[in-house]
């Protein structure tokens, strides 16, 4: 330990002069992933208000040494002491580093998307406490007093999905976050600023400058090296896993922190010649380009650039290029496009695949479906590209994501390079690259323009538009300046944007939708209740008496169960998986609950919550033994039948007496079954809405983000299984006290169908996204289907052919607005 | 005559939702019958349906119902409840249904009958206490079919026995009264026991796994459906000892398998026994819910015969057409002598 402060302070002479103990010392730290040397036996020791500016290029094991330092990852030698106190690395994980004050705000963001703001800092700081109902409101306080806190003035809703939210927004709710940690002592910024326009930037130096002075120390890691010396008391090099320089940030020029790093020729600016103008490939014109006065085409050979502030409608033009829809008047475009998106980890990367399908997938997918791919043609054809952007060919056959963030930023270039397009799209395209990649890949996208391309560029570096022939500045989504040549400068950049911005008046204007839109958007987002309310109508016109009690009755009757065993597969969907075996099980309930729970009451509640417990236990199965949920939920489905069988060769039983009781009270004139519906649908729906149920959603779309919040995996999948074993087991009590006995084929029916009912519901089945009274909706639509096409004369034949139907219309439909979306 | 569409009336009345609506567009007078048939995927089932339908045109055009209504399912259970729902609403007069489970249309049965809708089970039989039932006797035609095969084969030898639908009621009771058969049969051993799901594919693939182990065998019992043709197929698919030596293997009246049958009788003088649950029930079903819709006095519990066919009557169906289920036409005067006069057991 005395060696390692030694150490320290021959080699940085600031931090000796401070007395007070180290936030944070590690030393010796070393971490290997296979070959790779990540860390390689590195020192740290950082003292209260430091701001240590991290720089490093892409790979040299910067966010290996974070997530040490956060607990995310463990080194195979060294030590780390926290606040003076050594750290157990076996017990050092996310949420001891939150409690010991460490936070870190990740370079990949890992916020829940389909959580809200608010619902995502109550995911991260779930000590706050609140009543159980109303939960949220302390969470959206807290969220809107942190992002005031950090980025004042910027109005992000915090009711909103964090999924709906531009880019740079997610990335300030995420500095936010854990910015405003109560206890912070360490907050590690991860290329916090490589989405936020240069207002937010400084806003967020600020911050940091403010809470450095009251004492936080800071970890700054940045690609941007003018940001980084703005900020930084003190400047940390790292290079190949070691540090290579550690030095007062006055004392640093950003010349000599790029030879640190190891860039090359990164002093002298590019040197152009001047842009040959090919023949027009793209054209924007109509309201876009109202305040210029005039058309804009753009020619092969152009370097254009698409500048503006954070969420001017710079992606959505990016877009518009690509697609250029038929019916788009305003973008159009005759070449062939190929496009670089900056949010690789939601746009860019194929995460199963190596590096060399990774580039060679632009290739491919223009050719025609059935021609040959040879995998040594392809990686033949990616080399150059490759390497010209220092992309080390040996990691070709490797998974891009073991690749570093900016290694793999580097393959989806290539990507786009190595492509026949005529137009390159590039949006943001070296987000969290290092220097020496950046300089390189500004010299292929000019080559790539010398070669005849047309390359569009948007960046939220205003820097990086120096390298552009024409830079069009947009502001409230339409184009409001146009600057060429010598009139394009960071500063000039920056000043035509707020400009435009203020011309714009409220930016918010822009934002106002086309409202035919929203109407289908509301409709497809409750299509269940729409199919509803058309199969019920339907059913009414075709015979009145559907509408009376009695009608109701009857014909929900048999939807209480197949609602309820619904749900069971709805909060197994949420977790991104499903649940094969889901009627299986209702079925063995409801022979269990006929069978034993007669004969002998307490055997049978054994039973019932060992059943429980096995769907807790598959939970344990799939998350410890990395086994898909849908290979065990098949195979439980054979043990619930296999158990229904032997305890019930053939149909027979009865009910419980309590059992009847719950189902069949009659109050006259009211539909005892849509009683039991709404019930168990308000039911599930607090369960949806409560803090759990917000876990169990985040989990379903981001886990990871979950996981680094410091919640666990296992326990919270086990849940998310005994809730739906709990449903089903309802749906199978509710078939035997309707029935007064038990059938264990007759649930076979009901796990496809709880499948179309979650679908037509409004979920996803990707996970995350749930809607108990959607899934409601559905399972009761689908289960009036065969009334419907009874009463309409229509031969049951089409029957299952109508619900397929039904469910691939709506899908479709809901594609079609969600791409409208975007 | 008319008391469903009375008591539903009322029913509407008391619930006042819809007001004093009118009923459905229905003729007044003669009632209507409608079928509601859980699965509508193998031939029986189609033969069955095409027998009830048959029956009901005969009806219609002699003006003893007004109109009738067949609605076929899936095979599910929810969607069998959803269509008797529909019927229930409809105002039909009588329900003749083949059920999709025994236990699970129990709720949506009582609450037909508590409509005054006349509830007859046929085939495929469900418990609900309301509902009349037409059934086969499936442990005393099995007993005989045993006892006639175990015969053939000199009461020793290997046997397979091939179970039926897994789960069913009638998978159950013939898989009983073989058993029993079998146990008064001390030489004769079961060499092995598989489930073949009253289909051929399934018979054909569940046998074919177990040949190779099994020491030669000289009877099958099956199930019927269509098992028993794939349980041939797969003798016919192994060959070597069995070629032209074939077990007597149990049919169930398929004509793929009665045609098999007169094939091999013709070239090796093979024998063997056939009985199977007739499709000819769907009108036999018809004219027990005219008779209930009209209010005559109906058993609560009827048996249907089977259908047999021996070497001696072998000739008159050895050229049935494929597809076809061997069966009788059940005619009204036929219903009202065999079943509705007949003495309560």
């Amino acid at each position: 330990m005395g060696e390692v402060l030694n150490m320290s302070r021959q080699a940085e002479p600031a931090a000796a002069q401070s007395p007070k103990p180290a936030v944070v010392s590690l030393s010796d730290a070393r971490v290997t992933y296979g070959p790779t040397v990540a860390v390689d036996g590195l020192s740290l020791v950082i003292r209260p208000g430091e701001v240590i500016g991290l720089v490093g290029a892409n790979g040299a094991g910067k966010s290996t040494l974070m997530r040490v330092l956060c607990g995310a990852a463990t080194p195979e030698t060294g030590t780390l002491s926290v606040a003076d106190a050594p750290v157990d690395f076996d017990r050092y994980g996310p949420s001891e580093a939150h409690v010991r004050g460490v936070r870190i705000v990740w370079q990949e963001l890992s916020l829940c998307a389909n959580l809200t703001v608010a619902e995502n800092m109550f995911v991260e700081r779930p000590d706050v406490g609140a009543s159980a109902l109303g939960w949220r409101r302390p969470f959206r306080r807290l969220a809107r007093e942190s992002l005031d806190a950090v980025f004042p003035g910027a109005e992000i809703g915090v009711d909103r999905a964090v999924g709906d939210l531009p880019i740079g927004q997610r990335q300030m709710v995420e500095i936010a976050r854990a910015a405003t940690a109560p206890g912070l002592s360490l907050l590690i910024l991860d290329e916090p600023t490589s989405s936020l326009d240069a207002v937010r930037s400084r806003q967020l130096r600020d911050f940091v400058r403010a809470r450095s002075a009251e004492g936080l120390a800071v970890i700054f890691i940045s690609h941007k090296l003018g940001e980084v010396l703005d900020i930084a008391s003190r400047v940390f090099v790292m290079r190949n896993g070691r540090a290579v320089m550690d030095a007062p940030a006055v004392e640093v020029t950003p010349t000599r922190l790029v030879e640190a790093m190891g860039g090359k020729d990164a002093v002298s600016a590019t040197a152009r010649p001047p842009a040959t103008r090919g023949e027009a490939l793209a054209h924007i014109g109509g309201a876009l380009t109202a305040p210029l006065g005039g058309d804009i085409t753009l020619h092969a050979g152009e370097i254009v650039g698409v500048a503006g502030l954070e969420g001017d409608g710079q992606k959505p033009l990016l877009e518009r290029l690509f697609r250029a829809r038929a019916h788009d008047r305003d973008v159009t475009r005759n070449a062939r496009v190929a496009y670089v998106s900056g949010d690789r980890a939601r746009e860019g990367v194929f995460p199963l695949w190596p590096v060399s399908a990774n580039i060679a997938i632009g290739r491919i997918a223009e050719r025609a479906p059935l021609s040959r791919v040879s995998a040594r043609k392809e990686r033949q054809a990616a080399e150059p590209f490759a390497e010209r952007l220092d992309l080390d060919r040996s990691r070709f056959s490797s998974n891009i994501l073991e690749l570093s963030g900016g290694n793999q930023q580097k393959a989806l270039a290539a990507r786009a390079l190595a492509s026949e397009a005529d137009i390159l799209i590039l949006e943001d395209p070296t987000r969290g690259v290092d220097i020496g990649t950046k300089r390189a890949f500004y010299e292929v996208a000019r080559e790539a323009a010398r070669r005849g391309k047309l390359v569009i560029w948007h960046s939220t570096e205003d820097a990086e538009f120096a390298e552009c022939d024409r830079v069009l500045v947009m502001a409230a989504g339409r184009i409001t300046a146009e600057l060429t040549g010598e009139e394009i400068s960071e500063e000039r950049v920056l000043a035509t944007a707020f400009a435009g911005r203020e011309a714009a008046g409220d930016a918010a204007g822009a934002q106002r939708g086309n409202l035919s839109l929203a109407l289908a958007r509301l409709a497809l987002r409750n299509a269940a209740l729409v199919g509803l309310v058309i199969v019920c109508a339907a059913l009414v016109w075709l015979n009145p008496m559907v509408a009376s009690a009695f009608g109701i009755e009857l014909l929900l009757g048999p939807a209480v169960a197949l609602t309820l065993i619904a749900f069971a597969q709805m909060f197994i969907v949420g977790g991104s998986e499903i649940d094969l075996g889901v009627g299986a099980f209702a079925s063995l309930v409801n022979v269990l609950s006929a069978t034993l729970l007669v004969s002998s009451p307490v055997l049978g509640v054994g039973a019932l919550l060992a059943g429980l417990a096995g769907y807790g236990l598959m939970a344990g199965i799939i998350r410890l033994r990395a086994v898909p949920a849908i290979v065990v939920t098949l195979g439980a489905s054979f043990v619930w039948y296999g158990l229904g069988y032997s305890l019930q060769p053939s149909p027979g039983g009865a009910a419980p007496e309590w059992l009847r009781a719950i189902t069949q009270w009659s109050i006259t004139g009211v539909p005892t079954p849509l009683v039991l519906i709404l019930v168990f649908t308000l039911i599930a729906s607090l369960l949806h809405r409560s803090r759990l149920g917000t876990v169990l959603r985040g989990f379903g779309s981001s886990p990871l983000a979950l996981e680094r919040s410091g919640w666990s995996p296992l326990r919270y999948s086990i849940i998310r299984y005994v809730i739906a074993g709990a449903f089903a087991g309802a749906g199978g009590l509710v078939i035997t006290a309707m029935n007064g006995a038990s059938d264990i084929n007759a649930g076979s029916g009901y796990t496809l169908l709880a499948v179309a009912a979650v679908v037509l519901g409004g979920c996803r089945l990707l996970g995350g996204f749930i809607s108990p009274v959607g899934v409601a909706a559905g399972a009761v639509t689908l289960s009036l289907i065969g009334a419907l096409l009874g009463a309409l004369g229509v031969s049951t034949d089409f029957n299952a052919a109508v619900q397929g139907l039904l469910m691939i219309s709506v899908l479709g439909l809901r594609a079609l607005v969600e791409r409208e979306d975007t | 005559m008319n008391c469903a569409r009375t008591v539903l009336a009322a029913l509407v009345a008391t619930t006042a939702l819809a007001g004093p609506t009118a009923l459905p567009a229905l003729a007044a007078d003669a009632p209507v019958i409608a079928l509601s048939n859980s699965f509508y995927g193998n031939d029986w089932r189609r033969q069955m349906v095409d027998s009830f339908t048959a029956a009901a045109e005969q009806a219609k055009s002699e003006g003893l119902i007004s109109n009738f209504v067949v609605l076929n399912g899936d095979g599910s259970v929810p969607q069998q409840q959803s269509q008797i729902a529909d019927l229930i609403l409809r105002g039909v007069d009588a329900i003749a249904i083949n059920a999709a489970s025994e236990t699970a249309l129990n709720d949506i049965i009582s609450k037909a009958c508590s409509a005054g809708i006349a509830v007859i089970a046929f085939d495929s039989l469900l418990t609900a206490d309301c509902a009349h039932t037409l059934g086969f006797d499936f442990t005393a035609y099995k007993t005989e079919q045993a006892e006639a095969t175990l015969k053939l084969i000199g009461d020793k030898g290997n046997v397979i026995v091939v179970r039926g639908v897994k789960g069913s009621g009638p998978d159950e009771q013939m898989n009983a009264a073989q058993m029993a058969v079998l146990k008064q049969h001390p030489d004769v051993n079961i060499a092995a026991t598989v489930y073949g799901q009253a289909t051929a594919p399934v018979a054909q693939a569940a046998i074919a796994n177990v040949l190779p182990s099994l020491p030669k065998i000289d009877a099958v019992l099956g199930q019927g459906g269509s098992d028993d043709y794939g349980i041939a197929q797969a003798f016919e698919q192994y060959g070597g000892e069995y070629e032209g030596h074939m077990p007597v293997i149990e049919g169930g009246g398929s004509a793929d398998f009665i045609r098999w049958w007169a094939a091999q009788h013709k070239a090796h003088g093979y024998t063997t026994t056939s009985m199977n649950t007739t499709p000819g029930i769907g009108g036999a079903a018809f004219w027990v819910a005219l008779a209930l819709a009209d209010g005559k006095e109906v058993p609560k519990e009827m048996t249907m015969p089977v259908a047999v066919v021996e070497e001696a009557n072998l000739d008159e169906y050895a050229d049935m057409p494929q597809g076809r289920i061997v069966s009788p036409t059940y005619t009204q005067e036929w219903v009202n002598e065999k079943l509705l006069d007949a003495p309560a057991d």
